[in-house]
């Protein structure tokens, strides 16, 4: 035999013991405490029709303890069951090891580093949908006492390309070296239990080859990023704004603010103030209210008039008293009807001036 | 004759089970995985690669691990 047949032989020696030596714990069920009692008072019940030879009462009572009885025994089962959990199967020493040594054909890498479990194997390289997320290391480690399995695993990534948002997450469904196993959840339990190593890794390595694009940490579409609807540079998800208006998704750089309201907007949903040119959410933007063009609200004066109105307007205003001060100043013009009277004709002159 | 039997799909199953003699792996596989492809299985005997028509023997072990397992 040779060293390293040696050295898993003990390993499996080893492990074989400490899984003899794991208690599942039972799961904490309940008492029937309530049942128990309904059926003694029913009893009771039954006992005193019977002493006072009431017929009626006799049939009832004796159809409900009866049937209490019938609840009861299926309570006192479950109870039993939930209590003592039967002891699962576990794989012999041979087994183990034959596990184990079978690991080198299934697997590119398998370790023992005497290091708490220390058992590994090295997946290839995976890559799903076209994000490579290289060889992951699946590492068993002993659990803690009285927990749901003997031992646990981690899976490690051994070139970790993890999501631009967070890089705890190395595969759409590890986050933190832990595995969200789904519908591997059961039988990865069982063989735990059982101690059937090949068995785990090869489950463990066959669900990091799978991709659930129903329920991964996060999605491998958003993988590397989110792209920014407007210029399509990829971003962390955290990073990009919304617009406000449309909703899509933009980058630092194509995200902008309204001057008025400083929520931010796409360059789309955004106008030009058309006196000072900056840039406007169409909600903030309001029409002169006389060359109806489009300005912010920095822009319009009270009377909602942009400053060239506005000053047109006061042209326009002061003209028209100028018009209204010389017709005051200058001689009446005769009345439209009356005939105007020369000067000669009354005995005066003409005096020009 | 008796195998040890491992179904890793679903909740899992491994316990000792009942096949006539002369049971292939194909044979044993339609039986408890009825309509599903073996293709889309890892299928090992005695932790071997082995092909469908192999005939089981007794006391053999019999694998049957599905190659996508959807995480969550």
């Amino acid at each position: 035999m040779k060293k390293h047949e040696r050295t898993m032989l003990k390993f499996a020696g080893r492990f074989h013991e400490r899984l003899h030596a794991w208690e599942q714990p039972a799961d904490a069920s309940e008492f029937p405490v309530s049942s128990w009692e309904r059926l003694a008072r029913w009893n009771r019940q039954l006992a005193i029709a019977r002493f006072r030879g009431w017929s009626l009462a006799e049939q009832r009572a004796q159809r409900l303890v009866s049937t209490q009885i019938e609840q009861l025994r299926r309570e006192l089962a479950a109870f039993a069951r939930n209590s003592m959990p039967p002891k699962p199967q576990i794989m012999g020493v041979r087994d183990i090891y034959g596990d184990i040594m079978a690991l080198y054909d299934e697997f590119e890498e398998v370790a023992l580093d005497g290091k708490d479990l220390g058992l590994s194997v090295t997946t290839p390289a995976i890559e799903l949908e076209g994000v490579y997320l290289g060889p992951f290391k699946i590492v068993l480690e002993w659990d803690i006492p009285r927990s749901y399995r003997p031992f646990r695993y981690r899976v490690v990534a051994l070139e970790p390309n993890p999501a631009a948002s967070n890089e705890g997450v190395t595969h759409p469904h590890v986050q933190d070296e832990s595995v969200c196993e789904g519908d591997g959840r059961h039988s990865i339990q069982l063989a735990c239990e059982q101690g059937r190593i090949l068995d785990l890794f090869n489950i463990v390595s066959h669900l990091l080859e799978t991709y659930n694009a129903d329920s991964p940490y996060i999605a491998l579409s958003g993988w590397n990023g989110l792209p920014c609807q407007d210029c399509g540079t990829a971003m962390p998800p955290d990073d990009l704004w919304v617009c406000e208006r449309c909703e899509s998704r933009l980058c630092n750089d194509c995200g902008i603010c309204c001057i008025d309201c400083s929520d931010t907007f796409c360059r789309s949903c955004m106008t030009t103030c058309e006196a000072c040119g900056d840039l406007c959410c169409n909600c903030c933007l309001s029409a002169c209210a006389d060359c109806s063009n489009d300005f912010c609200r920095h822009c319009l004066n009270e009377q909602e008039r942009c400053d060239h109105c506005h000053e047109q307007h006061i042209e326009e205003e002061e003209t028209d008293d100028e018009s209204t001060e010389s017709e005051q100043l200058s001689p009446s013009e005769p009345p439209p009807n009356v005939t105007p009277v020369h000067a000669e004709s009354v005995g005066q002159t003409a005096v020009s001036t | 004759m008796k195998v040890l039997f491992i179904n890793n799909d679903g909740g899992g199953f491994a316990d000792q089970i009942d096949v006539q003699p002369g049971t292939t792996v194909a044979q044993l596989f339609e039986q408890k995985c009825p309509g599903k492809d073996a293709d889309a299985y890892l299928i090992r005997v005695d932790r071997q690669p082995c092909a469908p028509d192999q005939v089981l023997q007794d006391g053999a072990r019999v694998s049957f691990t599905p190659t996508k397992i959807e995480g969550a």
